[in-house]
């Protein structure tokens, strides 16, 4: 298969690496005037991604009980597009169990970063977890609260979050590295290390000519998901992001691609539709998640 | 005709049942015709020139050959006041610009006075009874449930004759269970009919997922325009049918949900959304947005939109001046002030047997087919039935075969089956064309409605389809 060679080189990400972790190691863990380690470097919010997905904030969930009890005729027949998002979270959702130690989870610090309008906060949730889900959009921060009014929410990028009494013991990124700028990625990964005592469990999107066109021109040429939802600039190697961790000190763990079994994501725009397929494991569509855990002190 | 003595038993005493009664009973005077009606009690007698007394809520759009057949039974529709007459009914959508209004013009005004008359059912069943009730081999027997039926007996029970009106304890009164050898079972007894189950007749049935919302209505004035009225939405028509003295019959076929809201919404609440849906005129088409699409392809379909969309309504504005063509006024419906009755609701679905008859037992009217209400069709359907029966039975009898002969039958069930299909397809189509909502199927509804509203020839073939003339 064809594989296009990624923007970011992995030598270039270790130079610049190694400039920033020898600044951090002196001072890691002592109060600071920011709560993480690196306040001058490039954010971790790109604001216009941010908006776009908070214009999307009232479709994140079919709404069906809207319309209910209303007296006017039903203006359409047609269900609400159907976000792909809520067909992939059982399968991440049961990767990251396949990696902790069993039930029951009550208790259980966790955070969401990138919560969106909180699929995977509320899977969560429902396992029993504490969550904390981190938003930068306004928009989608309400739809999680009026969803979830137990899970605490945290309206901004990863970097704003205030310190936790302890560590949490799980960390989830889904469907967010591929829509930070590149230049922040190291310095994000640096922040979910410091704040993480677990596992952090991230899922994105292959950079390679199978997952362009799986996962950017089908999807938004046929409506599955809005034009201009992923940009492919910024699709990222499983193997760029592993070395990224590695850098601060954590091992990958475990590493699936993912892909859709059995009918298409959503409503195809033509009338046809076709639904009810399953993520599972497997390579062919370019989505890959994995898992990271520090590494053992030998 | 013979002299043969026998008995001939119709489970079900709505239209369709009482009509077959009194038809049968002519026929063969040496018979015992016995009408099954679960119903205890009798519908009212109302006379062909009581106006005053408000319509009640059921009613029925007849065709000429429905109202002639009740003619053959002794009912003149004709002579009766309590009747609402259209004279051309007006059909629009809620998506696209186009109309179809049709005229008694269209179909001959010489020949025709009307396109349509709507009757309730009370007047005609109440009526019906009445004539029956002069017919000395004719039978009926109100509140009979009927238990089993087999192909030559009929079981039911009655409850017991009660003297005293004041006791309400029905649990203890004791029934009694009679049985009827018949040579004929006529089961006429509805969409959810005893006799096809019992029997184990083969029925496909699709439910549409909509429920008909009925209710009478009054409207400002204390003359009713004599128009009828319908206007599709995605979910399916409204109609408003005239009736007499201003009041109208509202029939509005929706989805489920949408149904019970209107049924729970308080009185106001319902006039408004019906004044407000039913008083819309022809809207622009609106196409679905390229959102989805990338922006070269977005603009092209925008484009694409736009002229579409540009020619579309020009030729809707072309068929609403009268000039051109055939085409007539849009007419608006009058303001909605009052609900007279209580709203009632139906489930709609597409029903049909395989076979209309099976050994001695026939199936008549909803019985054997349910159609969607939108055309006005459902007791058309059944009282053509009840024609084509009696028909069959009476060439059989009259040359010395047995009134439940196999070939007769046989022939009756062919022919129905062979009109009530083409209807119900018909039917069905239409049901799908105005449920469409995407861009192709929006476009050729709106210029097919717009052509067909300006030739007079394809309005004169439609109407006389509606009509039931051939």
């Amino acid at each position: 298969m064809l594989r296009l060679r990624p923007l970011l080189s992995s030598r270039k990400l270790s130079l610049s690496l190694s400039t920033t972790t020898t600044s951090s190691s002196s001072s890691s863990s002592s109060s600071s005037s920011s709560r993480f380690s690196n306040p001058n470097s490039s954010s971790t919010l790109d604001p216009s991604e941010s908006t776009k997905f908070g214009k999307l904030a009232d479709s994140w969930y079919p709404d069906t009980e809207k319309s209910k009890g209303s007296l006017k005729p039903p203006e359409t027949l047609k269900p609400p597009p159907r976000n792909p998002l809520l067909e992939m979270n059982p399968y991440r959702i049961s990767f990251l169990l396949s990696l902790l130690p069993p039930p029951p989870y009550s208790g259980l610090p966790s955070l969401d970063v990138g919560a969106g309008g909180g699929i995977a906060s509320e899977s969560l949730y429902n396992l029993g977890m504490d969550v904390t889900a981190v938003e930068p959009s306004l928009e989608l921060c309400n739809l999680i609260k009026n969803r979830l009014s137990k899970i605490k929410v945290h309206n901004g990028p990863l970097e704003t979050l205030p310190p936790p009494p302890s560590p949490y013991a799980l960390t989830t990124v889904f469907e967010l590295i591929e829509h930070l700028p590149p230049s922040s990625l190291p310095n994000f990964i640096n922040n979910l290390t410091e704040v993480t005592g677990g596992l952090i469990v991230v899922s994105s999107i292959d950079k390679s000519l199978n997952s362009f066109v799986k996962c950017k021109l089908a999807p938004e040429t046929i409506g599955i998901v809005p034009w201009g939802t992923h940009e492919y600039e910024r699709f990222i190697d499983r193997r760029d992001v592993t070395k990224m961790f590695e850098e601060e000190g954590w091992e990958c763990v475990k590493c699936n691609g993912m892909r859709l079994e059995g009918g298409l994501v959503g409503e195809v725009k033509f009338g046809w539709k076709g639904r009810g397929g399953v993520w599972e494991e497997g390579e062919s569509g370019g989505n890959w998640i994995a898992g990271f855990r520090k590494k053992e002190e030998m | 005709m013979a002299n043969k003595m026998g008995q001939i038993s119709i489970v079900g005493g709505g239209v369709v049942g009482l009509t077959l009664l009194t038809r049968l009973a002519r026929l063969l005077p040496s018979y015992t015709i016995t009408l099954l009606d679960g119903s205890p009690k009798s519908a009212p007698l109302l006379s062909n020139s009581d106006t005053a007394t408000q319509p009640t809520i059921r009613t029925y759009a007849l065709n000429k050959a429905s109202v002639e057949t009740l003619s053959k039974c002794g009912l003149s529709i004709e002579e009766s006041q309590r009747k609402g007459e259209y004279k051309s009914m007006q059909v629009w959508d809620s998506k696209t610009p186009s109309y179809l209004k049709f005229d008694v013009s269209d179909v001959g005004a010489d020949t025709h006075s009307s396109l349509g008359v709507i009757v309730e059912d009370d007047y005609i069943c109440g009526n019906l009874e009445k004539i029956a009730s002069n017919l000395s081999n004719a039978k009926i027997v109100k509140g009979a449930q009927v238990k089993k039926v087999t192909s030559d007996s009929v079981s039911y029970s009655t409850p017991v004759d009660k003297t005293s009106s004041s006791s309400t304890s029905s649990s203890s009164t004791p029934n009694s269970l009679n049985s009827l050898d018949s040579d004929l079972i006529v089961g006429a007894d509805g969409f959810n009919s005893t006799v096809r189950t019992s029997l184990n007749f083969p029925l496909t049935k699709i439910s549409y997922g909509r429920t008909a919302l009925i209710s009478t209505v009054k409207a400002d004035s204390d003359e009713t325009v004599g128009t009828a009225w319908q206007r599709f939405f995605p979910g399916g028509p409204l109609a408003l049918l005239p009736l007499w003295g201003g009041y109208y019959s509202i029939v509005w076929s929706t989805t489920n949900d949408h149904a019970e809201a209107l049924a729970e919404a308080s009185p106001s609440d319902f006039l408004s959304t019906v004044n407000e849906c039913i008083g819309g005129g022809p809207t622009p088409i609106k196409f679905s947005d390229g959102s989805f699409l990338p922006p070269p392809l977005k603009s092209a379909k925008n484009l694409l939109d736009d002229l579409v969309g540009t020619m579309v309504n020009g030729i809707s504005l072309i068929n609403m001046n009268e000039k051109f063509g055939n085409s007539k006024r849009f007419e608006a419906p009058p303001m909605i002030t009052e609900l007279s009755s209580p709203r009632f609701r139906l489930p709609l679905n597409l029903q049909h047997v395989d076979t209309y008859h099976s050994s001695s037992v026939v199936l008549v009217g909803d019985a054997a087919h349910s159609v969607h209400p939108m055309a006005g069709q459902g007791l058309n359907l059944g009282i053509a039935d009840v024609e084509c029966l009696v028909k069959c039975i009476e060439s059989s009898v009259t040359t010395g075969g047995a009134v439940d002969d196999e070939y007769a039958l046989e022939r009756y069930s062919n022919e129905r089956r062979k009109e009530v299909l083409k209807m119900m397809g018909g039917i069905h189509a239409l049901h799908h064309v105005f449920k469409e909502e995407n861009d192709l199927v929006l476009t050729g509804r709106a210029l097919g409605m717009s052509l067909i509203n300006m030739s007079g020839t394809a309005k004169r073939s439609l109407a006389r389809a509606a009509m039931g003339e051939p």
